[in-house]
């Protein structure tokens, strides 16, 4: 466009802008500024009320589970000796790449008395949400959860590696497998291709377990080992990232 | 007594300036002055013969009160002889014990100064500090002792204070033979490194160290008869393993939950897992 016709067309500049146009924008904003802010003075409400995922939702409550078999993991906390044999198992059992892994072992130190450190493992695999944030992100519905034993599982074709799901796993528990024959995202499955499908009762990892702190079940069987750790008395029973809202399977216990 | 014996000496006190003052004013008046100066006169002799009684009283008061005083000093002394004598009890006793504690500490030095030449040189330095510090603050209290002892007119100061050096010899002997057994604690006997285990399961250790220095535990205590002294030779007996530590063998001799925390607790205090052994290595490194 030459200058000379340039010089015909409205100027766009704001002086244009009538003020209740003005007006209109800074209420737009005011009302963002609020949105945010209200959340804030929200947030500040008693602990009672802020319960957002009440007890019953995070800790089973018997008789209210939705799977049948309920595959649940229990793990005993003060057992884990990071040995590693769960890992190796895992591994061995689900053809899990050197660069990958579905369950790995965190380590938390805390000081004692003098200058002693109590060392504290804490073992994490996928724990198979209730409400998973992997499968409400996944564009392809290449991970899905499992209708009947709420499993969290892949369809490997389906996956397009866009890796939305290991962003928003709480759990850090996926990882991509660059294998020419897998090419997914690929995550624990509390061994059901390798194991439970083919008539195994346990896992890779709790089968290898040698202390008895990984105990895997049905949660709906009141004679399993899983319901029985998680209904004893005098037992605290926690989740990790509970705020998540993603209601775990996999429980922690120091029993 | 003596207030009374005060009062006409008082009054004559007073009367001699009060005819003074008369005598000048009552000048050219003979008979006045002279009868004046009688009374004084009088008053004077009467003033005299309390003075002398005073005298005599207080000479008598100054016999029983060197009598008294006598006794009292004399029991002074007996009270500080004893004094002095069970000073220097409490002192030749508590240098008897430091000399047998030496003596043992000297056993227990001589024992272990094979192993440990190095520091024992080392701790020398430390060591004269210690003996130094600890004879300083007994000289200190001895000395004040026999001050007071002087003080109270005894002469057993240099007893005491003799008895205070053999004390402080022994005190002296013993803190330095002490200062000598913690400096050369280090245990460089037993594995430098933590002894790893990787049977039955890998990440377990075993620290030396720990058991010697920290608790405290004789060489008798674990060998031969739990353990050999050449790492890894447990490990490869097939019961060495948790249950037989929880039936009482190997580890479980001592980690039964009475002489130390019980071996099915605290599983991390020995398992640092291969995340610990790692982080071990890298240290070494």
């Amino acid at each position: 466009m030459k200058m000379n016709d340039l010089e015909k067309v409205k100027s766009e500049d704001l002086s244009g802008l009538r003020s209740s146009e003005r007006r209109k924008f800074l209420g737009l904003g005011l009302a963002i500024t609020g949105m945010y802010l209200g959340g804030t003075v929200l947030s500040l409400t008693p602990v009672k009320s802020a319960e957002a995922i009440g007890f019953e939702n995070v800790v089973p409550v018997s008789g209210k589970y939705p799977y049948a078999p309920h595959y649940t993991m229990v793990l005993r906390e003060h057992l884990c000796i990071d040995c590693e044999r769960c890992m190796e198992a895992c591994v061995a059992a689900n053809h899990v790449p050197e660069y990958g892994s579905r369950t790995t072992i965190l380590e938390t130190q805390r000081p004692l008395e003098g200058h002693a450190v109590q060392t504290t493992f804490t073992p994490v695999l996928c724990n198979q949400c209730n409400n998973p944030p992997c499968v409400r992100v996944c564009p392809t519905s290449a991970t899905f959860k499992d209708e009947k034993t709420g499993i969290v599982r892949m369809i490997n074709d389906l996956c397009i590696g866009c890796k939305a799901c290991m962003a928003a796993c709480p759990y850090d528990a996926r990882y991509f497998n660059e294998e020419p024959d897998v090419r997914a995202v690929d995550k624990c499955d509390f061994c059901w291709e390798s194991r439970l499908s083919k008539g195994e009762t346990t896992t890779a990892c709790a089968e290898a377990c040698p202390t008895g702190c990984r105990v895997f079940g049905d949660l709906a069987d009141e004679t399993s080992d899983v319901y029985v750790l998680l209904h004893a008395p005098e037992t605290t029973i926690w989740v990790l990232r509970p705020e998540s809202g993603a209601l775990p399977n996999v429980y922690y216990i120091n029993k | 007594m003596n207030k009374i014996m005060m009062i006409p000496l008082a009054l004559a006190l007073l009367a001699v300036p009060a005819f003074a003052v008369d005598d000048t004013v009552m000048e050219g008046n003979g008979a006045a002055v002279e009868q004046a100066a009688a009374q004084g006169e009088n008053i004077g002799k009467a003033a005299v013969e309390p003075v002398d009684d005073a005298g005599t009283a207080v000479k008598k008061i100054a016999v029983g009160g060197e009598e008294v005083a006598k006794s009292k000093v004399s029991a002074a002394l007996d009270k500080a002889g004893k004094a002095v004598d069970s000073t220097k009890a409490a002192f030749s006793e508590a240098g008897d014990k430091a000399r047998e504690a030496a003596g043992k500490m000297a056993e227990a030095v001589d024992e272990a100064t094979g192993r440990a030449k190095d520091a024992l040189s080392d701790a020398a330095d430390s060591v004269g500090t210690a003996a130094g510090k600890a004879s300083g603050a007994v000289m200190d209290a001895a000395g004040d002792t026999r001050d007071a002892v002087v003080k109270a007119g005894s002469k057993a100061g240099t007893a005491v204070a003799g008895a205070a050096g053999e004390a402080v010899d022994g005190v002296k002997a013993a803190v330095a033979k002490l200062a000598g057994k913690k400096e050369k604690s280090p245990d460089t006997y037993g594995p430098k490194k933590p002894i790893v285990w990787t049977k039955p399961v890998v990440g377990a250790v075993f620290s030396h160290k720990v058991h010697t220095v920290g608790a405290g535990l004789d060489c008798d205590s674990c060998h031969d008869d739990l353990f050999e002294r050449e790492a890894g030779i447990s490990e490869e007996s097939e019961d060495f393993n948790m249950q037989s530590m929880y039936d009482g063998e190997f580890c479980g001799s001592c980690h039964d939950g009475e002489t130390a925390f019980a071996a099915n607790t605290r599983c991390t205090a020995c398992h640092i897992g291969v995340i610990g052994i790692e982080r071990m290595n890298k240290k070494d490194q």
